[in-house]
């Protein structure tokens, strides 16, 4: 049978409900965050993988590549070994990936653009990139050869400290969260310490007198959580609507069914914290007594 | 019932406050406990109470061995003894009716029981009135009696009061000590700590003297058993 213990302050109550929510808020953020950069590495793998661009400069600054040189280019790389498809990438195309960065139509309009040719090559059999290269620069000259390896290579390795990061902030969050939920149970301990001490003498156990301090933690833990999950579910419904209308440079906030179960786990893994740590404490602190 | 065989006690390392202390007290005795202010009336409740564990000699309490009854087994022996604190230790943001009712609850009674139990104790300590109140609301000596009814309720098998007159007029305080021998005569054994000699002269029983951390043992006045 639970024994009202004196109520808590308002403030003392109302840190326990803010910290629990704030933890809860940046744990979810900061693991929705981590997940979002495991899969952008993953997708950047995926689309990247065997995809390589051939660069045809024109010959005359002024004017842009000659169709007829592109299509003889696509052409011979098709029938370059390892090489399973060869496309044009349309100047229209060209012209809106450059869209974002110079936002000038007219000086992209005038500007004499390189031809690029996507290739696909068969990862498994390609010969080394300088050998495929110099292949290629035989059978079209001039050509240049752009495996992507050198801005994807520090892109993944950034998505993966990214994601390391957030792990690793994720565990400090934790960290803190014990030690303040800690914190916070000794101070309402000390507030308590004449009913602790006076049940003790009336002949109630360590556990019961822990388990007074877990239902408390339990119940102030858990709106907290709530809030905080609510808060973080906001935010990241607000990201991933942003997503969906697309800037197109950033890459899109998805997360999965597993990310979903670990994001739910959050909340729920803060009570059962909050509760363990306040009922450890207050056994600790019960134990004290002669 | 209880059981002191050279029996000494110090806090820490200072110097020892009670000494070679050496007594039995029956079931269903009555006991008052003198002398001085710092004599180590306190204390030696406190012993009896399991809040303390003697520094040497052996203590039994209600056949327990106190000096080696495991931590997890005091709580069912703390239970059935009833204090009265000196300075009542009643809970203020509780009503005089839960702060009784602790023990019971305690012992995981039910809440008909409880209220049965507690209604009747707070009659007979004359609270009956008073039941809802906060105890910052009582006098001096209504929290004393809500006190006393929170260490009886249980009908415990000993009963320690420490000075529990000693912020009540006379005449509550006759009341207060009708309310004991009426538990003693129920067969609770009582100690009573006091160094209030009027009170010892108007009931006499037997009386245990602690002078210079030693225990002196009065001609029983008759409460024995």
């Amino acid at each position: 049978m639970r024994i009202p213990l004196q109520p808590e302050t308002r403030a003392v109550r109302a840190l326990s409900l803010v910290v629990i929510a704030l933890m809860v808020a940046l744990g979810i953020a900061v693991l929705a965050g981590a997940a979002a950069l495991r899969h952008v590495d993953v997708e950047w793998r995926q689309a990247l993988t065997g995809r390589w661009t051939v660069e045809l400069e024109p010959a005359d600054p002024t004017r842009p590549v000659a169709q007829a040189d592109i299509d003889r280019a696509v052409l011979a790389l098709k029938a370059v070994v390892g090489v399973i498809d060869a496309r044009a990438v349309p100047q229209s195309d060209i012209k809106r990936l450059l869209q974002p960065w110079l936002r000038n139509d007219s000086l992209i309009t005038e500007l004499p653009l390189p031809a690029l040719i996507d290739i696909r090559v068969d990862t498994n059999t390609t010969e080394p990139l300088p050998a495929l290269a110099q292949k290629i620069a035989a059978q079209v000259p001039g050509a240049k050869l752009d495996d992507h390896g050198a801005w994807t290579r520090d892109l993944m390795r950034l998505a993966k400290t990214g994601e390391a990061l957030g792990l690793i902030m994720f565990a400090a969050i934790a960290l803190v969260s014990v030690f303040t939920v800690a914190a916070t149970a000794r101070a309402r301990l000390t507030i308590n310490r004449p009913e602790i001490e006076l049940l003790h003498r009336l002949g109630a156990s360590d556990g019961y007198i822990a388990r007074q301090f877990q239902t408390g933690a339990f119940q102030s833990s858990a709106v907290g959580a709530l809030l905080g999950s609510i808060v973080a579910g906001g935010g990241l419904a607000i990201l991933m609507t942003l997503g969906r209308a697309q800037a197109p440079l950033i890459p899109r906030l998805r997360l999965e069914g597993f990310d979903w179960i670990v994001l739910a786990a959050v909340p729920i893994g803060a009570v059962l914290l909050a509760t363990f740590v306040a009922r450890w404490t207050a056994h600790a602190l019960a134990r004290r007594l002669p | 019932m209880i059981s002191f065989d050279s029996v000494g006690f110090r806090y820490g390392v200072g110097p020892e406050i009670l000494r070679d202390i050496s007594v039995t007290i029956e079931a269903g005795s009555f006991h008052f406990l003198t002398g001085a202010s710092g004599a180590g009336k306190t204390t030696l409740l406190n012993l009896i109470h399991l809040s303390l564990r003697p520094t040497r000699g052996i203590l039994t309490v209600l056949g327990n061995d106190v000096s080696s009854l495991p931590r997890r087994r005091m709580p069912a022996v703390r239970r059935q003894i009833g204090m009265v604190f000196q300075d009542f230790r009643l809970l203020d943001h509780l009503s005089v009716f839960d702060n009784v009712a602790l023990p019971l609850r305690l012992a995981d009674l039910g809440e008909r029981q409880i209220r049965r139990d507690v209604n009747e104790i707070l009659t007979w300590v004359g609270l009956g009135d008073a039941m809802e109140a906060s105890p910052l609301a009582l006098s001096g000596g209504e929290q004393q009696r809500a006190a006393i009814a929170r260490a009886v309720v249980s009908r415990p098998s000993i009963l320690l009061a420490d000075e529990p007159t000693g912020s009540v007029d006379e005449a509550i305080g006759a009341r207060i000590m009708r309310l004991f021998e009426e538990l003693h005569r129920l067969g609770t054994a009582v100690v009573i700590a006091t160094h209030n000699p009027a009170l010892i002269e108007r009931f006499p029983h037997a009386s245990l003297e602690l002078a210079e951390g030693t225990l002196i043992q009065r001609a029983d006045g008759g409460g024995g058993r």
